[in-house]
């Protein structure tokens, strides 16, 4: 590569990667990004996710791994496709294909049924040792069949 | 001025400090992509109502068919190889860096944009258009120049490539600590935000069925801890134009930043792959130096980027 070559890539590479700090509104992308995680003030921990939920025979419930309640090892991956099946109105039929990932794993026998759950928590209260969420909506509750 | 200008923009390096970094950030792309392979697929599986296509993949609008995604990955796996012992390097590499680019940019169109392959993606689009496979690759295995290496050692388009991606790393953190600024004011200078923020990601994690950082959980009875962390993360940030200034700069801002990445991890159980293993800083360093250590050599030699048994120089 000659130098202009050299010079007029590097302009153009570094342009991409920082303009989409200065768009407005800015603009998350890949690779190039705006870097937005955890950037904003958070003058409280309270979240509100709406996740998978594993319920065994006697009522107990545990959140289920990415694998399971979206077919996704990332975490977050599968929390947006959790979200976005509840916010498309598709809460019933997603919450089938968990119970069908479930009932497909041997690790899940003690699961009987699945929710879907929009729930409440307070991070600092949570890790005091209190992880009931502040409020439950269950989107969907499906029976696992085996 | 002009030449001042073009020795710190294109400073003469030597070919085989750009060749080292393109085998690490090779052998790193193989083996991330067989480990994510399984991963990569997976988004084969997806339809048109869970599909944002961001990046390049925003000329689809509707997610590609299951075996094209497959398939991509596949070939992908197989350029990295080409990439990585330097085989026809030319066309080999930006055909690599384009198909890195489209699966990654595939994995991240599905809602959440990921964050932590943004640089490793950046210094292969680079690597690719550099003359990185003159030493330490099988092209030049197979036809070695008639310019003696010397010669080419001052050549400043080794320097330009590896100048280019210290830019392009200080450049995201300092976005980075830029959109914090910007978005949350002086809120990183008090000791609730990044308690809150550890608090908040790991009940995240453990709601979601994933791991998280039982070190954060515990510290966070500690607010002036992440007041100091919330700080520092910050400095680190601000301050990478710094690490341009003087190699010995860069160097401390890198092991800063690397250690930083080993915090995170830590404290909320999230990994950044290409910084924790330091690659991301490496072109930074002087490593033209480790090509005689025994087990650098070995690689080479594994991957037959040297000759059988003589020294690589």
């Amino acid at each position: 590569m000659n130098r202009l070559s050299a010079y007029v890539a590097s302009l153009v590479l570094i342009a991409l990667v920082v303009t989409p700090a200065f768009r407005d509104p800015p603009r998350d992308s890949f690779p190039f990004s705006d870097f937005p995680m955890f950037s904003r003030g958070r003058p409280n921990a309270l979240l509100q996710i709406t996740h998978a939920l594993g319920v065994d025979q006697s009522g107990l419930s545990e959140p289920l791994p990415p694998l399971i309640s979206a077919g996704n090892e990332e975490v977050l991956q599968s929390m947006l496709i959790i979200h976005q099946a509840v916010a498309g109105g598709r809460a019933p039929a997603f919450c089938d294909q968990v119970a069908a990932r479930v009932a497909a794993d041997s690790d899940f026998d003690a699961v009987t049924s699945v929710q879907i759950a929009t729930s409440e928590f307070d991070g600092i209260v949570y890790f005091e040792g209190n992880r009931n969420p502040r409020r439950r909506v269950v989107q969907a509750s499906c029976d696992v069949s085996r | 001025m002009m030449e001042w200008f073009d020795r710190a923009c294109r400073p003469a390096w030597p070919a085989e400090r750009l060749a080292l970094v393109r085998v690490l950030v090779g052998l790193y792309g193989t083996f991330f992509l067989l480990i994510r392979s399984r991963h990569l697929m997976s988004y084969a599986a997806y339809g048109g109502a869970d599909f944002h296509p961001v990046g390049v993949v925003s000329v689809l609008e509707q997610p590609l068919e299951a075996i094209i995604t497959r398939s991509l990955v596949v070939v992908t796996i197989a350029l990295s190889l080409g990439f990585l012992v330097g085989w026809r390097y030319r066309i080999v590499a930006p055909l690599y860096a384009a198909a890195l680019l489209w699966v990654l940019t595939y994995t991240n169109s599905f809602g959440f944009i990921m964050h932590t392959d943004n640089l490793f993606v950046v210094y292969v689009l680079v690597l690719a258009v550099s003359p990185a496979a003159d030493t330490f690759s099988w092209d030049a295995m197979r036809s070695p120049r008639s310019d003696d290496l010397t010669s080419r050692e001052l050549n400043g388009d080794y320097g330009w490539a590896l100048r280019l991606m210290c830019v392009v790393c200080v450049a995201a953190y300092l976005l980075a600590g830029y959109a914090k600024l910007k978005h949350g004011g002086a809120a990183y200078f008090d000791s609730n935000t990044l308690r809150n923020y550890i608090a908040y990601d790991n009940v995240r994690k453990i709601e979601l069925g994933s791991i998280h950082s039982p070190l954060g959980a515990w510290l966070l009875p500690f607010s002036s801890v992440f007041q100091g962390l919330g700080i520092l993360s910050i400095a680190l940030e601000l301050g990478a134009p710094l690490a341009l200034v003087h190699r010995r700069i860069g160097h401390v801002w890198s092991l800063l930043v690397f250690g930083f990445h080993w915090g995170v991890l830590a404290l909320m159980a999230i990994g950044f792959p290409f910084q924790l293993t330091g690659l991301a800083f490496v072109p930074f360093l002087a490593i033209e130096g480790i090509k005689d250590r025994a087990l650098v050599l070995r690689v080479l030699r594994t991957l037959r980027l040297v000759p059988a048994e003589s020294p690589p120089t």
